[in-house]
């Protein structure tokens, strides 16, 4: 299962360059380390629903995992949870 | 207009548009096509129409849609399977939603015996889920409320919000975000935010300058309202925003009981019984709705990633524009002429510069064109209801696929294509498909197919409306033809000639009348519907395996490219859609029959030539025919004739102008055009030559067996 780190700052910019290193990512199971972020904008939350989505249409396994406090802290007051970023398959 | 029926006006509009998403969503639905995505725009399709038909008091409307909004919303959240028959009901009732729309346009009384039946359909679905209509409201119901912030009574020092806040992309771009904005809420008090995260699309879809999210935020808060506005001060340009305030009630557990939905209930309520009220909240309910809309064109199943903002400007508007083209056009012509006149076409700069000009012009032509063309999916969306009720109607079972349906047409022929069109879908699910008794004997699917389709065909637009039936009985459609006395017992006709027969006035193959068909409004109607558009119809048939209606049209009634031909001293034009070829007659290809008949062999077939001086009256004798040159036309039924003219001066553009508008009907002539020295030409239309030239020939050949 590939990992992906997820950079410091996760704003509109860096969510188009993080999205585009997933979509050839596509297909395979993969897990994302949230624990560098300091700051996760709106639109990076957006992506990282887009590609959740996106995994669980395709049946594939996806998780972000260790969300550092400010990134946990930003889904909250976007009135998300980290447990909607996960797709898990059964084998 | 007062500003009340402009925004009535803007709510039709909305109307329309979300009526149409509605009827693909539901569509998509029965294709199983259909994700939780469509349910969800559906469902959004009917709430928007729910809520903004409130603020205007159309209770049947809100009533209705209500009804309707409950049973989608099972059906979004699973609680409800989209059976068959359940999809039945929402096809109907869409159907109906729009009847009522129309009935609200025109300010009458919808069908309340109808309203009456589907109420009960719906119900019976919603009964069959076990779900007691009462609470199906919660957390979704949201009617926003006035900024009324009377002082509240019993000392409570809250204040309760309730925040909507759909971002566009312009408030990411200009540097802002929603985290900062729904933490700076927090800040205020206690909040329970929603997010709406429905639209985000799979991340290959996914585009970081779309908006795909949107919140809605409970607060409560001892701080004035004017907090709550500063927070989105800077964004409230780029954001849809509605702020609303209720009394807090006594209770602290408030977001356990949930009354908002009550209190938005009772607002509507007290909404729809007072208009006046209602002003008050028309701007935001509009509002919601447009933002609804942005996200709608953004996420789409047709939605086009960088779907541009749009408005809307009133057709007199773009026709006064064309006009103005139209004159441009001339008076460019005219420009020509003077130069011509003065001697200075040898100069280049001259040459250029208007050369510059013109095609300016027909650039600039081109582009209002553009603005008026309009896809026909508007036109076909309306026949799957057709289809719908025609099949209900006859008992059969009949699917309707549509192929094209972004294929462009100008506007006004939208809106002459929808009964003509209307006709012969009927037409073709009453007499074109065979019942399902008959289908299984041939080996046939039971269900009837019936393709409607459109492209783009050398400059026309072609419409073709197939079934997959029995094809027309030729023998029959023959009888009937002679029972009606419409020919002669006898009379030898090649297929496409029976089949031609369809279209004369007063055949109906139908002895008895229908629900649909045999009323004797027939196909004729259809074809000087369509010839009216400067299209024709056609049909192609062939036994068990289905009749095909073509139609082509023209995909403009504003300009024609056109041969610009002599007449005696008169300068006429022909559309050069209808021209085959030219040429100069040669004694070895012309043959003479009786005293004035002439022939052209071309091509091994001899073709009547008529020298349309004479038909017009230019001239009264015939002028020699080695004097001219011949144009052979052709029309859509693969008739031919020879027309002998002067000379040939020219091919243009011609801009129309409707000459039964200004003077009257003139046989043989369409419309009319100004040439570029002020003179008007007529445009001939090939058609009508045809057809009288094949009369004409009928009484020379009359008079010949008459006289030997």
């Amino acid at each position: 299962m590939p990992d992906i780190q997820l950079p410091e700052i996760l704003d509109q910019r860096a969510a188009q360059k993080v999205a585009t290193l997933l979509i050839e990512e596509i297909g395979k199971p993969i897990k994302l380390d949230a624990s560098a972020i300091t700051r996760l904008g709106t639109i990076g939350v957006e992506m990282l629903l887009a590609a959740q989505r996106q995994w669980q249409s395709d049946g594939v396994a996806f998780e972000v995992c260790d969300w550092s406090a400010n990134a946990e802290k930003a889904i909250a007051t976007l009135g998300l949870s980290t447990t909607q970023f996960q797709v898990e398959v059964q084998s | 207009m007062s500003d009340m029926d402009e925004f009535l006006e803007m709510f039709f509009v909305e109307c329309d548009e979300l009526l149409e998403a509605l009827s693909t969503g539901l569509r998509a639905m029965d294709s199983a096509t259909g994700d939780v995505e469509t349910v969800h725009s559906v469902f959004r399709a009917v709430h928007s129409m729910k809520g903004a038909a409130a603020a205007f008091g159309l209770s049947d409307l809100v009533t209705f849609a209500h009804r309707f909004e409950t049973v989608l919303d099972e059906l979004r959240s699973e609680k409800l399977d989209a059976t068959q028959s359940v999809m039945v009901t929402l096809h109907r009732s869409s159907d109906f939603l729009s009847d009522l729309v129309t009935a609200a346009r025109q300010s009458e009384c919808a069908d309340q015996a109808r309203l009456k039946e589907l109420l009960n359909e719906l119900d019976d679905i919603i009964g069959h889920e076990d779900v007691s209509t009462e609470d199906e409201d919660e957390g979704i119901e949201f009617v926003p409320l006035t900024l009324d912030l009377t002082p509240l009574d019993g000392g409570t020092p809250l204040n309760t919000f309730q925040i909507i806040f759909s971002p566009d992309a312009e408030l990411y771009r200009s540097g802002n975000d929603p985290v900062a904005l729904l933490f700076s809420l927090q800040q205020l008090g206690e909040t329970e935010v929603t997010i709406d995260h429905a639209l985000v699309p799979l991340l290959r879809d996914w585009r970081a300058e779309e908006t795909y999210l949107s919140w809605k935020v409970t607060l409560i808060t001892d701080e004035p309202v004017g907090k709550v506005n500063e927070i989105f001060e800077f964004v409230a340009d780029c954001a849809a925003i509605e702020i609303s305030s209720f009394e807090q009630p006594i209770q602290n557990d408030f977001f356990e009981k949930n009354p908002v939905a009550t209190v938005g209930s009772q607002e509507q309520k007290e909404l729809a019984n007072n208009p006046q009220n209602a002003e008050e909240h028309k701007s935001v309910e509009l509002d919601e709705n447009k933002s609804e809309k942005a996200a709608k064109t953004s996420n789409g199943p047709g939605g086009n990633a960088n779907a541009a903002a749009s408005i809307r400007v009133s057709l007199e508007r773009v026709d006064k524009l064309m006009n103005m083209i139209g004159e441009l056009v001339i008076k460019e012509a005219m420009l020509y002429q003077v130069i011509e006149t003065a001697g200075l076409t040898n100069q280049p700069d001259v040459v250029s510069a208007l050369d510059g000009i013109r095609q300016l012009a027909g650039d600039i032509q081109e582009s209002v064109m553009s603005i008026r063309a309009q896809p026909l999916k508007l036109v076909f969306q309306r026949m799957h209801r057709i289809v719908r009720e025609a099949a209900d109607a006859t008992g059969k079972k009949v699917r309707l696929d549509t192929i094209g349906e972004n294929t462009e047409v100008d506007k006004t022929m939208i809106e002459r294509l929808i009964d003509p069109l209307t006709h012969m879908i009927r037409n073709s699910v009453d007499h074109g498909l065979e019942d399902a008794v008959t289908r299984q004997r041939r080996g046939k699917a039971l269900e009837g197919t019936i393709t409607l389709s459109a492209a783009h065909r050398s400059g026309r637009v072609l419409i073709e409306v197939s079934d997959d039936g029995g094809g027309i009985d030729r023998e029959r459609v023959r009888k009937i033809a002679e029972d009606r006395g419409l020919i002669a017992p006898g009379t030898q006709l090649s297929s496409s000639e029976i089949d031609s027969l369809l279209f004369l006035p007063g055949f109906s193959s139908k002895e008895q009348v229908s629900a649909l068909s045999g009323r004797g409004v027939g196909l004729d109607v259809v074809r000087r519907e369509i010839m009216s558009l400067g299209g024709r119809v056609m049909i192609q048939s062939t036994e068990n395996k289905g009749t095909k209606f073509s139609i082509t049209l023209p995909l403009t009634l504003a300009v024609l490219e056109g041969m610009l031909i002599q007449l005696g001293d008169q300068s006429m034009v022909l559309p050069i859609t209808a021209v085959q070829e030219t040429l100069r007659p040669s004694s070895s290809c012309l043959h003479y029959v009786g005293k004035t008949g002439k022939l052209l062999l071309n091509r091994g077939e001899l073709i009547p030539i008529v020298d349309i001086a004479c038909t017009f009256g230019i001239r009264d004798e015939p002028a020699p025919l080695e004097d001219g040159v011949l144009i052979v036309i052709e029309n859509d039924s693969h008739r031919r004739a020879a027309l002998f003219v002067d000379a040939i001066f020219d091919q243009r553009q011609v801009v129309i102008k409707s000459l039964e508008e200004n003077y009257g009907k003139i046989p043989g002539v369409s419309a009319a055009t100004i040439l570029g020295d002020g003179n008007i030409a007529l445009i001939i239309d090939p058609e009508e030559i045809i057809f009288a030239s094949g009369m004409e020939h009928a009484r020379n050949n009359l008079k010949i067996a008459a006289y030997g």
